[in-house]
């Protein structure tokens, strides 16, 4: 078990100037088990005022000048993350759908040693998320499970959490929303041991209306096949 | 069939024009290539639209009987390998701007 662990918390943002602050000041200032947790925010190319409002609250800031996708944000946090020598990493969604206070007991299983990856699957209160959201996760999760054989309950969960040892072993190519799908496939390649963490399920108009469509899952389903194809050359 | 053929080559050609129209006011185009497609296109909604001095032009040229067709399939062909080229290179310029702004926004990180 590491001593002194340092957390870090990527949160990559586009056009959330709206949220960014209040999802920056919600985080967690101690964790029983934390010596320190900073965050970094990856703007990925807004054109509002998110990188503003990200640099004066976050203690690590990161702009893309154009759009490039949630994959490349979270790539680009985790380079960072690793040159602050964290221990454990943690992905947040920007836009409020993720309740911080529950990244303590996401991180719990790999402070004690159970897990090297968990993903917070939104299981608590899980009414309140629409119905068409439910059947969109249902055809992702049944999808990544076909093509990795990894089954998760919530494959396209953003609020995840990995060890440093398991990120070291995963090489992401993802650009876009099918990162989420990669994840699991990489979990299952690399054999690392994965932890289903129960969250809330928090959706608000805002949320709803940034979040993915179902109909990126045709566009997920061939950027999968060409990460696949690439992996197999 | 052939209205179908014929609908969907105009609303094509009606896109190409007006797109490269607009490309080329904003001055995102060259005129040169803008001609270009403006005659490629007005020659397959002319094609569609009556395509008999096609099929003639066909029948005389050719000499081993190629019939119209044997020429839209290999034309066909053709442009599955032309998307395939442009997915590739899709992909490649894709992925070298993901390095550059990848590499430009560690460069400039703040604390």
């Amino acid at each position: 078990m590491v001593k002194h662990i340092k957390l870090a918390i990527i949160i990559p943002a586009y056009n959330e100037e709206k949220t960014i602050a209040s999802v920056l000041t919600c985080l967690p200032k101690k964790i029983s088990g934390v010596k320190e947790i900073f965050s970094i925010v990856i703007d990925d190319g807004s054109i509002d005022e998110t990188y503003n409002i990200a640099n004066s609250i976050s203690n690590f800031t990161a702009r893309h000048i154009i759009n490039l996708g949630l994959g490349s944000a979270l790539e680009t946090g985790f380079v960072i993350a690793k040159k602050t020598n964290a221990d454990i990493f943690v992905t947040i969604d920007a836009d409020g759908q993720h309740n911080p206070k529950y990244i303590g007991k996401l991180i719990r299983p790999i402070i004690n040693g159970e897990a090297e990856v968990t993903i917070g699957t939104r299981k608590i209160n899980k009414k309140s998320m629409p119905w068409y959201r439910k059947v969109g996760n249902g055809g992702m999760n049944l999808f990544t499970y076909l093509v990795f054989g990894k089954w998760c309950s919530d494959s396209q969960s953003g609020m995840r959490a990995f060890s440093k040892k398991a990120l070291e072993k995963m090489t992401l190519y993802s650009s876009g929303y099918e990162i989420s799908t990669e994840i699991i496939g990489e979990v299952k390649r690399n054999k690392l041991k994965m932890k289903e963490v129960a969250i809330p399920a928090q959706y608000s108009d805002y949320s709803l209306g940034k979040g993915q469509i179902n109909l990126n899952f045709i566009n997920i389903f061939i950027r999968i096949l060409s990460i696949i194809s690439r992996r197999k050359t | 069939m052939k209205i179908f053929s014929q609908i969907i080559a105009v609303f094509l050609g009606s896109v190409v024009f007006f797109k490269t129209y607009y490309d080329f006011r904003k001055k995102r185009e060259s005129i040169a290539m803008f001609i270009f497609w403006q005659i490629l296109w007005l020659i397959v909604i002319f094609v569609a639209l009556d395509p008999m001095p096609f099929y003639e032009l066909m029948r005389k040229s050719s000499h081993y009987n190629i019939g119209a067709g044997t020429f839209l399939g290999i034309g066909f062909i053709f442009l599955l390998f032309i998307t395939y080229k442009l997915y590739a290179k899709v992909n490649e310029l894709e992925y070298e701007i993901k390095s550059m702004v990848t590499k430009l926004a560690l460069k400039d990180f703040k604390k």
